[in-house]
C-alpha cells in the first residue's frame, strides 16, 4: 500500500473508530459554516437591497441636476461613461385650474424613460407612461383641485385628463418635502400648453441608467461638478447616504463585523478543538510514534481526518445556511413586504468553504505543532509535561498570528480596505497576545510565590502553570470569545437604539416654519407642546480682529467664502436634546455669550474667547464665545451655529421655525388652525413616510437579531469546547491527586473553583475591552450618535456563562468514573 | 432722632444709588453687545428693506445692492449711509411684521423691496398687497416720516400667466394708492442674462445688482437726497 493510501485509508479507519472525538469540532465548524455562509447572503444581500433602493430613491444610478439645461453627450464623454439609458425631467412650480379652483403645484415633465428605476405606484392601476393629453396627481393635489380619475385639468392653455392618482414616487424618500402637491405631466403635453419654458424657473434633471460606476468615475464626476461652479449638481446613487439610507448602511457595516467576529470565534474554535483532539488523543499518537510513524506522516494523517471533518462540516453548513438564509428572506418578504435579492449561492458557498478551510488549516498547523514536539518515552512514561515548558511567548505570537493571517484576508475583502482589515485583525492579535501574556506573568509571579497559599489554591497554581501551552492558549481564547459576545451585544444594543429611537423617533412627525412674531403666542396658546425657535439673519463681521467682509474681497483672501453668507442667530437658555457642549461651559443667560458649532468653529478658526461680531439688519451685534457645541445632525431637530443669550437678540424682529411630534389627527387640527390664523405659516408633515420608515426599520430590526444570534451560539459553544478541552487535560492531574489521597469530592471542588474563578476574570476583563471596542467601533465605524456601554442584561449573560461554565465541568466530572488505574496508565482514555 | 432720619436718609440715597448703578450697569452690559449703528454725521440714513435680494443672498455682503449703492451714492459726494436690512427668504407678512422696527430707527428714506417670497410661494396677491400697504403705512407714520420708494418686482411665470399679470400691476397700485416713488428693480433687460444672476437663477449677482444700482436706483435717490438736504 503506496504512503497516501495509507494515510487515507488509515484517517478514515481513525474517523470511523474515534468518531465520538470528532462530533464537537464537526459541530462548532458546521455551525460556524451556517453562520458565516447566512452572514455572507445577508450582508451581500442587504447590500445589493441598498444599492437597488438607492437607485430607486434617487432615480438612477447617476442623476445631474441644473437650472440650465446641459448638452449630456458633452458632459459623459468628458466623464469617460456611456449611459445604457437616460431619463431627461423637468420640475418646476405652476399653478393648475380645475372648473373654478386654481392651486400651486409641484410639476414634473418626463420622458417615456420615466421612471429609469422602481415603479411610480398608483392608488388604481399601474403606471404605464404618460399620454401626451394625460396628467397625474398626487392625492393632496387631487384634494385640492377637488378631482379624481378621468376629470380635466387645465395649465396654460391645455387641458389634461388625470390619468392616475399617485400613491407614491419612487424617489419619494430622497426628493425632499415638497411644500407644493405634485403634478407629473409628458414632455409633449409640456410643449403643447403653450406655457413660454424661459420664463419659468425651471430645474433640469438628467438620470442616467450605467453598467458599473466605479471609483474613478465617481471622482472624475466630482471634478466635472467642481468645474462647473454650482451649475451642475452630480448626485451618485449609495454616495453621501443620509437618514434611513445611513441606517441600511449601518446595518450592512454590522453585518460585516459580525462575520468577522463570527471568522474570529471559528479560528479560535478549529484551533481549540485540534488542541483537544491532540491532547486527547496524545498517548494513541505517542504508541504510533513509537511503531516507526514518522511525524510528517502523523500529521498528515491527522490532517486527512481533519480535513474530512472540515471539508464535510462546510458542506453540510452552507447548505443549511442557504437553507436558513431563504427561510429568513420569505419571512421578511411575507412580514415586511421586503424582497431582499438573493445574491449568488455558488460563489458564497465556494467563498464560506474556502474560507473555513483555510481558518482551519490555519489553525490546525500550529496546533498540530505540538504532535511534532511529542516525545513517545516521555508521554509513554507519563514525563510529557516537560515539552510544555518549551512554550514561550514569541511562539504563541507567532502561532496566533499564523492562525489569524488568513482572517486579514476575510476582512480586507468585507472591508474594501487591505490596511482596515489588516489594523483590525491586528488589533485582535494584540489583544489575543497581551492577554496570553498578562496572563502568563500573571501565573508566574503567583507560582513563584505558591508556598504561601493553602494547599488547594497552591494545587490550582502548579496544575494551570504546567498546562503551560494549552492552559494560556485556552484562558486567551475564552476571553476572546467572551470580548466578541460582549462587543456584539453592545453594539447590538446601541444600534437597535439608534434604528428604533435615534432614526424614528427623535425625527419630529412635523415642522413648522415662518411664524412670526405676532402669530407667536396664539400658535402656542393653542398648541403649548410646538417647540420654537428664533431666527434672525444675521452677516459675520468679525472673527476677533479678522474683518469677514472686507477680506472677502480680497483675491487672495484665504478666508472660507461660506463665512461671508447669511446666518441666522438664534437664543435661547436651554440645551436641546441632540446637543452636548464639547468645550467652554453653557450660557449662564448673561448678555454676550455665544455658543458655536465645533464643527463650524473648527472651519471659521472659531475658538472658546473668540470675540465674534455680526450685522443684524444695519446693528453690530457683538459677543464672546463661552462654548462649543457638538449636535447630532440626525437627529432632526433644530440644527444652528450660533445660539446668543436671549437678551441680545431680543430688539430685533424674529421669525420663528418649530417642530412636534403630532399624530395624523392632531396634524389635521395643527393645519386648520394655521389655516384659518396664520396662512403665511409653512407646515411640513414627515409623517407620509412615516409607515414606510417604520416597515424598513423593523426589517433592519430584525436583521439585526438574526445575525447578532448565531455569533452568540457559536461563542457559547466556543466556551463548552474550551471547558471540555481543559477538563481533558485536567483528568490526569485530577488522577494523580486522588492517588496520593484526596478524594472525588476534594478534585471536583479544585476543578469547579478553578474553571469558574478563570471564567470569572474572563469575563470582566472581556467585558472592559468590548466597551473599549464598542466605543470605538460604534463611534468610528458606525458613526452612531450614543453608544451603550453598560447592559444590565448583558451582564447578567455573563454571569450565567460563568454558571453555565461552572455547570458544564460538573456535569463532566459527575458522569466520570475516573478510573485510577487508566488514569494514571497507557490505556487513558476519554 | 435727627441721627436715625439722617442715617436713614443716608441708607435710602446709597440703596436707591446702588439699584440705579447696578440696573445701569445691566444696561452697559447690554449695550455692550449692541452696538449703535455708525451714520455719517448730518449725512441722510437710507434703509434698505426687504428679503434676499436686498440681503445680497449668495454674496459677500459688499457685492448686494445696498452696499454698491451706498457706494455710488458717496462716489457723488453724498453724505448718506445705505444700511442693509434685508432678510432672506422674508415673505410679506414677515416684512410688515419688521416694519415697526425699521420705522422705529428714524431713517431718512426706505427703500422698499418686497414681495418676492411671496410670488416664488404663489401666495395670494390680495394678501401680498394688503401687507405691502399696511408696511408702506407703518413706515410713513408718526412724526417725520421717511421718503419710502418702492422696487418693482415681478412674478415668474411659475404660478401662471393670469397670477403673473396680477402680481406685476400691484405695485403701480400699491405706489398710485400710497402715493411713493415707484422705481424698477427686476426687469427683463437685467434678469433674463444668465451672466447677470447666480446659478440658481433666482438671484442677482454682482454685475446684475451693479447694473440695478447704476441703471434704476442712483437716480432717483439722489433726487430724493437732494430734495431732504433742501
Amino acid at each position: 500500500m503506496s504512503g497516501s493510501k495509507l494515510i487515507f485509508s488509515y484517517s478514515l479507519r481513525l474517523l470511523r473508530r474515534e468518531w465520538r472525538r470528532f462530533v464537537l469540532p464537526f459541530l462548532s465548524l458546521g455551525i460556524t459554516a451556517i453562520v458565516m455562509m447566512l452572514i455572507l447572503l445577508l450582508s451581500s444581500s442587504s447590500t445589493l437591497f441598498l444599492d437597488s433602493q438607492a437607485k430607486e430613491l434617487l432615480g438612477g444610478d447617476v442623476v445631474l441636476e441644473s437650472t440650465i439645461p446641459i448638452d449630456t453627450n458633452d458632459f459623459w464623454q468628458s466623464a469617460g461613461v456611456t449611459p445604457t439609458a437616460q431619463s431627461d425631467q423637468l420640475s418646476f412650480s405652476a399653478t393648475l385650474k380645475a372648473r373654478d379652483i386654481t392651486a400651486p403645484f409641484s410639476v414634473k415633465v418626463v420622458d417615456d424613460e420615466y421612471p429609469l428605476y422602481g415603479d411610480l405606484a398608483l392608488t388604481e392601476g399601474v403606471f404605464t407612461g404618460v399620454g401626451e393629453n394625460e396628467l397625474y396627481l398626487d392625492a393632496a393635489g387631487a384634494e385640492r383641485l377637488q378631482v379624481g380619475k378621468g376629470d380635466v385639468v387645465t395649465f396654460g392653455t391645455k387641458d389634461f385628463v388625470v390619468a392616475g392618482i399617485i400613491g407614491s414616487e419612487p424617489t419619494a424618500l430622497l426628493s425632499g418635502f415638497q411644500f407644493l402637491p405634485r403634478a407629473i405631466i409628458s414632455q409633449a403635453g409640456f410643449a403643447s400648453a403653450g406655457v413660454d419654458p424661459t420664463l419659468l424657473r425651471l430645474e433640469y434633471q438628467y438620470a442616467v441608467k450605467l453598467d458599473r460606476v466605479s471609483a474613478e468615475t465617481i471622482e472624475t464626476l466630482g471634478a466635472l461638478e467642481d468645474a462647473s461652479v454650482g451649475l451642475i449638481d452630480v448626485d451618485i446613487a449609495g454616495e453621501n447616504r443620509t437618514g434611513l439610507q445611513q441606517g441600511v448602511q449601518i446595518v450592512t457595516d454590522f453585518l460585516i463585523v459580525a462575520v468577522l467576529i463570527t471568522a474570529v470565534l471559528a479560528a479560535v474554535n478549529v484551533y481549540a478543538s485540534t488542541l483537544y483532539l491532540v491532547t486527547v488523543e496524545r498517548k494513541s499518537l505517542a504508541i504510533l510514534l513509537a511503531l516507526g510513524l514518522t511525524k510528517n506522516r502523523l500529521v498528515a494523517l491527522l490532517g486527512t481526518a481533519f480535513l474530512y471533518v472540515v471539508i464535510g462540516a462546510s458542506i453540510i453548513g452552507s447548505v443549511l445556511g442557504i437553507g436558513l438564509f431563504n427561510f429568513l428572506t420569505s419571512y421578511v418578504n411575507a412580514t415586511y413586504g421586503i424582497p431582499l435579492p438573493a445574491p449568488n449561492y455558488y460563489f458564497y458557498s465556494l467563498l464560506c468553504i474556502g474560507l473555513i478551510l483555510t481558518i482551519a488549516i490555519a489553525s490546525f498547523v500550529p496546533a498540530i505543532k505540538r504532535t511534532l514536539s511529542l516525545n513517545p518515552k516521555q508521554i509513554l512514561i507519563g514525563g510529557e509535561d516537560d515539552n510544555k515548558k518549551a512554550f514561550s511567548l514569541s511562539s504563541l505570537t507567532l502561532i496566533t498570528a499564523s492562525t489569524l493571517v488568513p482572517l486579514v484576508a476575510l476582512s480586507a475583502f468585507l472591508l474594501g480596505d487591505i490596511v482596515d482589515g489588516f489594523l483590525i485583525i491586528a488589533g485582535i492579535t494584540v489583544a489575543y497576545v497581551g492577554v496570553a501574556a498578562v496572563f502568563t506573568v500573571f501565573l508566574s509571579g503567583v507560582y513563584k510565590s505558591r508556598t504561601r497559599f493553602p494547599f488547594f489554591l497552591r494545587s490550582i497554581i502548579s496544575q494551570k502553570k504546567a498546562d503551560g501551552l494549552l492552559g494560556v492558549v485556552s484562558f486567551a481564547s475564552l476571553f476572546v470569545a467572551l470580548t466578541a459576545l460582549s462587543t456584539l451585544a453592545l453594539l447590538q444594543i446601541s444600534l437597535e437604539r439608534y434604528l428604533s429611537e435615534d432614526l424614528s423617533r427623535t425625527v419630529p412627525t412635523t415642522y413648522i416654519l415662518d411664524v412670526q412674531p405676532s402669530q407667536k403666542d396664539s400658535l402656542q396658546q393653542a398648541f403649548p407642546d410646538i417647540e420654537l425657535f428664533s431666527n434672525v439673519g444675521a452677516r459675520i463681521v468679525a472673527i476677533d480682529d479678522l474683518l469677514i467682509q472686507d477680506e472677502l474681497e480680497k483675491p487672495e483672501s484665504s478666508v472660507d467664502r461660506e463665512l461671508g453668507r447669511e446666518f441666522n442667530l438664534t437664543s435661547r437658555n436651554t440645551l436641546l436634546s441632540s446637543e452636548q457642549i464639547s468645550a467652554g461651559t453653557w450660557s449662564s443667560g448673561a448678555p454676550g455669550e455665544i455658543s458655536v458649532d465645533e464643527e463650524f468653529a473648527k472651519r471659521a478658526n472659531i475658538s472658546l474667547s473668540s470675540i465674534l461680531v455680526f450685522s443684524v439688519q444695519g446693528f453690530e451685534v457683538r459677543g464672546k464665545v463661552t462654548s462649543l457645541r457638538s449636535t447630532d445632525s440626525r437627529s432632526g431637530l433644530p440644527f444652528f451655529y450660533f445660539v446668543l443669550s436671549p437678551t441680545d437678540l431680543k430688539e430685533f424682529p424674529a421669525v420663528y421655525f418649530g417642530y412636534s411630534y403630532y399624530d395624523a389627527n392632531k396634524q389635521d387640527e395643527l393645519g386648520r388652525h394655521i389655516a384659518a390664523t396664520a396662512p403665511n405659516v409653512s407646515v411640513l408633515e414627515t409623517q407620509a413616510i412615516g409607515p414606510l420608515l417604520t416597515k424598513i426599520v423593523g426589517t433592519l430590526m430584525v436583521l439585526v437579531l438574526v445575525v447578532t444570534l448565531p455569533p452568540l451560539l457559536i461563542a457559547t459553544l466556543l466556551i463548552a469546547t474550551l471547558v471540555v478541552s481543559s477538563y481533558a487535560a485536567r483528568r490526569r492531574e485530577g488522577g494523580r491527586l486522588r492517588a496520593i489521597g484526596a478524594t472525588k469530592e476534594f478534585v471536583l471542588k479544585q476543578y469547579i473553583a478553578e474553571t469558574i474563578s478563570l471564567t470569572l476574570v474572563a469575563s470582566v476583563l472581556a467585558y472592559v475591552v468590548s466597551v473599549v471596542a464598542a466605543y470605538f467601533i460604534s463611534q468610528y465605524f458606525f458613526k452612531l450618535g450614543s453608544v451603550t456601554l453598560f447592559d444590565l442584561q448583558l451582564v447578567t449573560g455573563l454571569g450565567v456563562i460563568v454558571l453555565l461554565v461552572g455547570a458544564i465541568g460538573l456535569y463532566l466530572f459527575k458522569t466520570d468514573t475516573m478510573p485510577l488505574r487508566e488514569l494514571l496508565s497507557y490505556g487513558e482514555n476519554y | 432722632m435727627v441721627k436715625i432720619i439722617n442715617i436713614g436718609v443716608g441708607v435710602a440715597v446709597l440703596a436707591i444709588a446702588a439699584y440705579f448703578f447696578f440696573l445701569r450697569d445691566d444696561n452697559r452690559a447690554a449695550m455692550n453687545t449692541i452696538n449703535e449703528r455708525s451714520t455719517t454725521a448730518g449725512g441722510v440714513t437710507i434703509i434698505a428693506f426687504g428679503d434676499s435680494l436686498t440681503a445680497g443672498y449668495g454674496l459677500p455682503i459688499n457685492e448686494s445692492y445696498p452696499a454698491q449703492l451706498d457706494a455710488a451714492l458717496k462716489a457723488q459726494g453724498k453724505q448718506v449711509t445705505v444700511i442693509n436690512a434685508g432678510v432672506s427668504g422674508e415673505t410679506t407678512r414677515g416684512n410688515l411684521e419688521r416694519a415697526e422696527f425699521i420705522r422705529s430707527q428714524n431713517p431718512d428714506i426706505v427703500l422698499l423691496g418686497i414681495g418676492g417670497n411671496d410670488a416664488l410661494r404663489a401666495l395670494p396677491v390680495s394678501d401680498t398687497k394688503a401687507n405691502m400697504i399696511q408696511t408702506i403705512e407703518t413706515l410713513k407714520s408718526g412724526e417725520n416720516p421717511p421718503v419710502v420708494i418702492l422696487l418693482k418686482m415681478q412674478s415668474p411665470l411659475n404660478a401662471g400667466l393670469s397670477y403673473k399679470r396680477e402680481f406685476d400691476a400691484m405695485y403701480e397700485e400699491v405706489a398710485e394708492s400710497e402715493e411713493i416713488i415707484l422705481v424698477p428693480f427686476l426687469t427683463a433687460e437685467i434678469f433674463l442674462k444668465q451672466e447677470n444672476k447666480l446659478s440658481d437663477g433666482i438671484h442677482l449677482n454682482k454685475v446684475g445688482y451693479s447694473q440695478v444700482v447704476q441703471d434704476y436706483l442712483v437716480e432717483p435717490v439722489v433726487e430724493v437726497i437732494e430734495k431732504i438736504e433742501g
